[in-house]
């Protein structure tokens, strides 16, 4: 079923021309993000190669690459209420249950291939500037592993407020709409929490969970003084998956309780 | 046997009641019409058979089973309101998806494309398609797999008249071929051509059902003319046996219950009119349509006194 799924949500994904629109503004962004770097480095600018390129390449472009994905996770959700194709998918044979999980396998699908995109370009510039004796890492392989899965769920999470976002509202405009005004929703109630010194309880809002699991400094093996939310790496995970599903479940419930 | 048993079927939003107590049943091998004007619950109704709209209450038999199940093994299929595809993608991509998610062959696709005059077409993005287009493909999607069941919703909307002619044999020779097919029409010509029974709702209540046989065959119409068409009028109307009394222009028509023509053609003479003429038409469709659901949609006719 899982195959079949993904199958399904892969073939109407690559024949829509809005993908590849959304895909290319995001690798042009991405070519700026790590050009910039890489030409700065080869005429005025500092080293950019490894290992110190590491945290640009997991970090810098991931907040881009976040949003691109619940970009496309709205476009995708909503547009299929907006085409009645969701209500024909449950007539032609598929559950409820079942079009949702193949939205929620999308999630993921989409996350790694921007995020992959960013690894590889990013890699592959920093790769050129590379001079010996500079080291490949700079921190043990486990601590790249780990900031990396992070920056993966930091976008999870966010695609999954578009897929709730969507399901709720079945447009596409307002989905998009919505998903980036989530964010100024979100740090304004921290801020607003902040200032009445409750700094334990905004640090916990979902995206200033997501922007700190997006900082490669939340990974390091000793603690960064510059952090303004600093969190042991277990918890801030931990609270990550807990706010994805939070997000999916609400979604599923949504969808579930709903008229097509 | 029974393939569609919908009892007490109930749908509000609210305080709005669309569908009230809706009992009927669908037979085996049968053409059913769905017919009701606009806003009578219709694709409610429908929606409700394919799980896609909650009933409020109510139950629903799908080949004694649920619609669910009848769903997922591809035994029911079908269109609810105007066909729905990925526009960006070809006539023939969308059928794929259909395939995979039915988990038919995907060879059925070519025979089913052919079925409905689109092999042409296939290779088009659905965004080019005209109506009519899109509801050929809309039927070439529900009889993948071949399901036992089909549930069409206004299937000849946008189709030119040989257009209707082609899916009104195609939907012949499946239900020919032991399939049962439920289709929601306006075009009540179309209904009585193809279908079996029939069913009638009004404002979320069933009105009629039954055999097209028994609803156009129940009564005969009769067509008077004479002189003074506004004395025929007042005369008929204090006439104890007629009913359902319509005029257009110089012509009067009426239904006879207890007497027959000859007495009526007395009766007048008797107040001094003399027809000029009296005939009698077999019901059609229409005018059980329209005797149930008047007056909204029976505007333009006259009720008996």
């Amino acid at each position: 079923m899982i195959r079949k799924l993904l199958w399904l949500e892969w073939f109407k994904l690559r024949g829509r021309l809005a993908t590849w629109g959304v895909y290319i503004t995001f690798l042009t962004l991405t070519i700026f993000l790590f050009g910039v770097s890489f030409y700065g480095a080869r005429h005025r600018g500092p080293y950019w190669g490894f290992p110190n390129a590491w945290e640009d390449i997991f970090a810098e472009g991931a907040p881009i690459a976040s949003i691109f994905g619940a970009v496309l996770v709205a476009l995708t959700v909503s547009s299929e209420f907006e085409w009645r194709t969701s209500r024909q998918s449950v007539i032609d044979g598929l559950s409820r249950k079942e079009w949702l999980l193949g939205k929620l396998l999308l999630i993921p699908a989409i996350c790694v291939v921007l995020y992959g995109t960013q690894i590889v370009l990013g890699g592959t510039l920093a790769f050129f500037d590379t001079h010996p004796p500079h080291r490949l890492f700079l921190y043990p392989p486990s601590t790249y592993a780990t900031a990396g899965l992070g920056v993966l769920l930091g976008m999870f999470w966010y695609s999954t407020v578009a897929l709730l976002i969507s399901v709720l509202v079945r447009s596409a405009g307002p989905a998009i709409g919505l998903t980036v005004i989530y964010q100024v929703f979100d740090n304004i109630v921290a801020r607003t929490l902040r200032g009445c010194h409750l700094d334990g309880i905004a640090a916990w809002l979902p995206f200033q969970v997501h922007n700190s699991l997006l900082q490669f400094r939340q990974y390091w093996p000793h603690p960064s003084p510059t952090l303004e939310d600093r969190w042991a790496t277990a918890d801030l995970l931990m609270t990550g998956v807990g706010w994805v599903i939070a997000f999916a479940v609400a979604a599923r419930w949504v969808h579930l309780r709903r008229d097509l | 046997m029974s393939v569609l048993q919908v009892r007490g079927l109930t749908k509000r939003y609210g305080e709005k009641t669309v569908v009230e107590d809706l009992t009927f049943a669908v037979g085996k091998g049968q053409i059913f019409g769905f017919l009701g004007p606009n806003g009578s619950g219709k694709t409610t109704t429908i929606g409700m058979i394919f799980g896609v709209v909650a009933p409020t209450q109510g139950d629903i038999a799908v080949l004694g089973g649920s619609n669910r199940e009848a769903l997922a093994r591809g035994r029911l299929s079908g269109t609810l309101e105007q066909p729905s595809f990925y526009p960006y993608l070809t006539g023939r991509s969308n059928l794929r998806l259909v395939a995979k998610m039915k988990g038919v062959d995907e060879k059925l696709i070519l025979p089913a494309l052919a079925a409905v005059d689109m092999l042409e077409s296939a290779d088009r993005e659905v965004k080019a398609y005209s109506l009519g287009m899109k509801q050929r493909l809309a039927l070439a999607a529900a009889m993948l797999g071949d399901p036992e069941l089909l549930l069409l919703d206004e299937p000849t909307n946008g189709l030119d008249p040989e257009g209707m002619r082609e899916i009104r044999e195609i939907l012949v020779r499946l239900s020919r071929s032991g399939r049962t097919i439920f289709i929601s029409t306006h075009l009540l010509d179309e209904v009585e051509k193809i279908c079996t029974h029939v069913a009638i709702l009004k404002r979320g209540r069933l009105q009629r059902s039954g055999s097209v046989a028994e609803m156009t065959g129940a009564g005969v119409s009769f067509r008077l003319c004479a002189d003074d068409t506004p004395r025929l009028l007042a005369a008929v109307s204090e006439y104890e046996f007629a009913r359902n009394i319509r005029s257009s222009g110089d012509v009067v028509h009426l239904d006879l219950t207890g007497a027959g023509p000859a007495s009526l053609n007395r009766y007048l003479a008797t107040r001094g009119i003399y027809l000029k003429e009296l005939s009698s038409q077999r019901h059609t469709l229409e005018e059980a349509f329209l005797a149930v659901t008047a007056p909204e949609a029976a505007a333009g006719t006259r009720a008996p006194a």
